[in-house]
């Protein structure tokens, strides 16, 4: 929701991590668009309120 | 709107969660080796400019979901990295719940531990809840890719903090779990960090978001 509202105009970097083990997730947005993944294997899903 | 959520499987609803990650992993396991110090257990007393990271934490903290924690906000009020001051300001948090509801309800682990210590902390208490051998140092480092002695330093704050405690018999990194009840935290809340750096006009905001 930041992300796509009240930054919706500027870059923005999510770091987080795999609940179950020890794997960080990296994901970049630049004005509200999904810019990059890492790994590239996690399931991003867009969606909300 | 759109919320970045990465597939996340949590049992527990949290109404307010902007981001999930569901990331299927490989448990960590590893071992180390290290100093022991003791838990700081006596009223923290606060420096001026310590107070001022508490003050920024509580004009923040439920703004926008906010759960920032005490490494982002000593950076935002301009304080020098340090585990020793991070340390005092997280103690102070522990034993101020009364200070602010989001304190009361994240839980102060949240707060205070930054994402490589909650990381630590997960592969060793993951590891005794799954009842696998304890990891040790090189294989917890290697899967939170970071050093040795970054493990070890995460180590270090996690027994001042009284989450695990040095117990040789536990093998691995030689630290087990110091409290019981995280071992029946729910696996999928434990130890969460979901952090956002905003840049913005030639700065950068820094966040955590629950």
């Amino acid at each position: 929701m930041l992300v796509s509202n009240k930054y919706s105009k500027e870059k923005a970097v999510i770091e987080d991590s795999s609940h179950e083990g020890t794997s960080r997730i990296r994901v970049e947005f630049d004005k509200g668009e999904l810019r990059k993944v890492e790994p590239k294997a996690a399931t991003l899903f867009m969606g909300g309120g | 709107m759109i919320d970045s959520v990465f597939g996340v499987s949590r049992n527990r609803a949290i109404a307010s969660l902007t981001l999930a990650i569901c990331f299927t992993l490989m448990p960590a396991t590893s071992q180390t080796a290290f100093n022991p110090q003791t838990a700081a257990t006596s009223e923290t007393e606060l420096s001026p400019q310590e107070k001022k990271v508490i003050e920024h934490l509580l004009g923040v903290w439920g703004k926008d979901n906010s759960v920032t924690s005490v490494d982002q906000a000593m950076e935002a009020v301009g304080l020098r990295p340090s585990d020793e001051t991070r340390f005092r300001l997280g103690q102070h948090i522990k034993q101020h719940p009364e200070l602010h509801l989001v304190i009361r309800q994240w839980g102060w682990e949240t707060l205070v531990l930054t994402p490589n210590e909650k990381l630590i902390a997960r592969a060793i208490i993951n590891a005794a809840r799954d009842q696998k051998p304890a990891p040790v140092l090189a294989e917890i480092a290697k899967a939170l890719a970071v050093s040795q002695s970054d493990v070890e330093r995460g180590l270090v704050m996690l027994e001042r903090y009284q989450i695990l405690k040095r117990d040789e018999s536990a093998g691995g990194a030689g630290y087990a779990v110091a409290a019981p009840h995280y071992l029946n935290w729910h696996p999928r809340l434990d130890f969460i960090f979901h952090r956002m750096a905003i840049s913005s006009g030639g700065n950068t905001i820094l966040t955590s978001v629950n």
